[in-house]
């Protein structure tokens, strides 16, 4: 398999990182919290409040993981894992088009930087 | 002095506005012929025609405007018209739709209270609490008053 351009690489990580960095920001320090706490509730996820918390710090983590490069593949599985939660709990009632469309595109680059080979 | 009047009144009223604004708006998308009949069912459901505001609630739905607001306008009149389970079906469809969409918890909030399901109402007083201080506020009083129709009327509040 060739080798992946660094450029195109930077480039396919930048767009989730960016989104998933500013979204675990909002949760974590720009008063999002409450929001996600809400939807949890709405969801009947359980353990609201902690998960909310949970939720941030992965996206933030993993955010900055996908940017630099760093543990890129286990945060990328996870951001997938947390799109692929996110389609099938909220979502698919939403039907595609407004709805679940932008959480797929994340979950499909996410799968794809996690199953990237470890050395590249 | 003038203009000192107006920002009073205009302060007294926002809240009024504010909450108005979040029933009555539509999202970007909807057919025009859906976006007619939903005006017309919320100038009935303006002046507490609930049945004549059903039918055109449901014309916008069919119309093929399935956005949150038709749902959760719709079933606030259901519920006004005694069918609490027809309501309570709707207004989960609206938060389906809009999981993060405080009247219709509050909405939702009231039509357990109408059943005597306080737990429930509890429950989605949490989410309301979480998402709009303002009208938990207003939630909480009519819990508290078990009181299902205590200042529920978006155009109405405050009053």
């Amino acid at each position: 398999m060739p080798a992946l351009d660094p450029l195109g690489f930077l480039l396919l990580r930048l767009g989730p990182g960016i989104v998933f960095l500013l979204h675990g920001f909002l949760k974590l320090f720009g008063g999002h919290h409450d929001r996600t706490v809400a939807l949890f509730l709405t969801v009947n996820i359980p353990l609201a409040e902690p998960a909310a918390w949970l939720i941030g710090i992965l996206e933030f983590v993993g955010g900055l993981a996908l940017l630099s490069g760093v543990f890129l593949r286990p945060f990328a599985a996870l951001l997938a894992v947390e799109m692929a939660a996110a389609i099938v709990i909220v979502r698919l009632p939403q039907g595609f088009l407004g709805g679940w469309e932008f959480e797929l595109v994340l979950l499909l680059v996410c799968s794809g930087l996690a199953f990237l080979p470890k050395h590249r | 002095m003038r203009s000192g009047l107006l920002i009073l009144i205009t302060i007294i009223l926002l809240p009024v506005a504010v909450r108005a604004a979040d029933v009555t708006e539509v999202p970007a998308g909807v057919s025009t012929t859906a976006v007619k009949a939903f005006r017309a069912g919320l100038e009935f459901h303006k002046s507490k025609q609930w049945a004549s505001a059903v039918k055109e609630y449901e014309r916008a739905l069919a119309l093929g405007g399935r956005f949150p607001e038709a749902f959760n306008n719709l079933a606030y009149c259901y519920r006004k018209l005694g069918q609490v389970d027809k309501a309570i079906g709707l207004y989960k469809t609206a938060i389906q739709l809009r999981p993060a969409f405080p009247q219709a918890h509050d909405y939702l909030a009231r039509a357990y209270l109408a059943k005597g399901d306080r737990q429930a109402a509890l429950r989605e007083y949490e989410i309301v609490r979480r998402l709009d201080s303002k009208l938990a506020h207003c939630l909480w009083a009519a819990i508290q008053k078990n009181d299902p129709d205590y200042n529920d009327m978006p155009w109405n509040a405050g009053s």
